[in-house]
């Protein structure tokens, strides 16, 4: 079929221009300061031109091309096979692709704005899969700044715990929960599946051994549980930077 | 979903009755007109794929609705918005893309589009949104409330009180970053969805005229501080 070959040829060049992307971010990630909001006073002569400006001119010009070129294609091939696997799947390639880009920008400002974009993004695809979410978050919880690398270790890990969900059960919810404990950040993603929590959903899947060794490097933990109320549960832990004052209600 | 086309039929005003679909790749564009069909079964639709058809198609057709994809042939569909709100400000512009963000969504609202639409999403997802949008519900992003706040409260100009957010607007933010959906939101802030909707056109409105929110997009757009702002 020519429509698969499309398909296999447009995933595997959005897979390779997304793994590079995202390695790119993590490398980038390390060197760029969090972007502030300029203040008023004028300083013209304290910055000089900055390489920053130009890898952020590259960084544009990778962010259009990809949505241009593959963006568009894919969205053609979503519409013009309307109604047939084909189309779900070019759609999930397409939220995967914004996954890539958006889980670059995700990793930028505080706690909350973090927060913020895994929400949406986890929303978007489950409402894709016709999964609803069910997203808990504390009304005060504190909003630190994350350093980039964190957030978009933070991320990825739950962007891996929902596919595994979908991938290996069938939720008709999932709930996502968010806090702040003792400094650190607890995040648990739990679905209502019946699906028993087998090895293969916790053992030595490429996917779980990443989440495993993202939360490593943030000095965290995860684990896999049974859920209280049935499916699989996991449990995200994520010290956070020292809080001086948590927001008041 | 069900549930909520009902809500939204007695919420509309008006049904719109002409449609502008401004959409540069043939296949998307066609599948826009039969979804905006299935929403609104009486409507008519008009095409135009580039921004100066789009401006011929403007003056012939006056639509009420136009969906305009932001990347075309001959320039940014920023500039159709732009025009649309000059020479037809009854027109809902909404933009069509595949990135929701604040990067495509500011300066779209910014030159007067009142929604966007991921046109990616399942056809009865994109008509929900539709029927949301021609009852003048704005969209709602976690996202986008979270930077709008940060854009808002960087704004320290005394002499901006037009561009400033109320106590009011600045709740609505916070409980729409929080994920609240317009039922939600208000019943928290104890409205009806109308009004809740208009507190949200209200900072949307905001955002056109506030200088520093011009500087703070340019800021998020290049990714790091302009030193010559």
């Amino acid at each position: 079929m020519s429509g698969w070959l499309v398909i296999a040829a447009t995933l595997a060049a959005g897979l390779a221009v997304g793994a590079g992307v995202a390695v790119w971010w993590l490398r980038l990630s390390h060197r760029r300061p969090l972007p502030v909001v300029p203040e008023k006073k004028p300083v013209p002569n304290q910055v000089e031109p900055s390489p920053l400006a130009a890898v952020a001119a590259e960084r544009e010009r990778i962010y259009r091309d990809l949505h241009d070129d593959i963006g568009s294609k894919l969205l053609t091939l979503a519409h013009s096979t309307e109604g047939t696997p084909q189309s779900e799947i070019a759609r999930e390639i397409l939220q995967d692709l914004r996954s890539v880009i958006s889980g670059a920008h995700a990793a930028e400002g505080s706690l909350l704005e973090v927060l913020a974009h895994i929400q949406e993004e986890s929303e978007r695809r489950l409402e894709t899969a016709g999964v609803r979410l069910n997203w808990v978050q504390d009304d005060n919880l504190p909003d630190p700044d994350l350093d980039e690398a964190k957030a978009l270790h933070v991320f990825r890990i739950v962007r891996e715990a929902i596919t595994n969900a979908l991938r290996h059960a069938r939720p008709a919810q999932l709930r996502i929960r968010a806090n702040v404990l003792a400094n650190a950040l607890i995040i648990d993603v739990t679905d209502d599946s019946e699906a028993v929590l087998s090895e293969e959903r916790i053992g030595a899947g490429s996917g779980t051994r990443s989440m495993r060794a993202r939360a490593e490097e943030l000095r965290g933990s995860i684990s896999w549980d049974r859920g209280t109320q049935g499916g699989t549960k996991v449990l995200l832990r994520v010290p956070l930077p020292d809080i001086e004052k948590p927001h008041e209600a | 979903m069900e549930g909520f086309q009902p809500v939204v039929r007695e919420l509309m005003g008006m049904q719109p009755a002409r449609a502008l679909v401004v959409e540069d790749q043939p296949v998307s564009a066609t599948w826009l007109a039969d979804a905006l069909r299935e929403a609104f079964p009486a409507i008519t639709v008009d095409m135009a794929d580039s921004v100066t058809s789009s401006r011929a198609q403007i003056a012939l057709c006056k639509p009420d609705l136009a969906l305009v994809d932001l990347g075309l042939p001959d320039g940014s569909g920023i500039e159709v918005i732009q025009h649309l709100s000059k020479v037809a400000p009854q027109c809902t512009c909404v933009v069509s893309t595949i990135f929701a963000d604040d990067r495509h969504v500011f300066p779209a609202l910014r030159a007067g589009a009142s929604g966007y639409l991921l046109k990616d999403q399942r056809r009865s997802q994109v008509i929900a949104a539709l029927h949301g949008i021609a009852a003048g519900e704005p969209p709602l992003s976690p996202v986008i409330a979270r930077r709008l706040l940060r854009v808002f409260s960087s704004d320290q100009k005394p002499a901006a009180e037009t561009s400033r957010l109320s106590p009011r607007e600045t709740e609505t933010l916070a409980l729409i970053a929080k994920g609240c959906k317009l039922p939600e939101l208000a019943t928290r802030l104890g409205v009806t969805k109308n009004t809740a909707a208009e507190y949200i056109k209200g900072i949307y409105h905001k955002l056109q005229i506030s200088s520093r929110a011009e500087a703070a997009i340019e800021a998020t757009r290049m990714g790091l501080i302009n030193p010559h702002m």
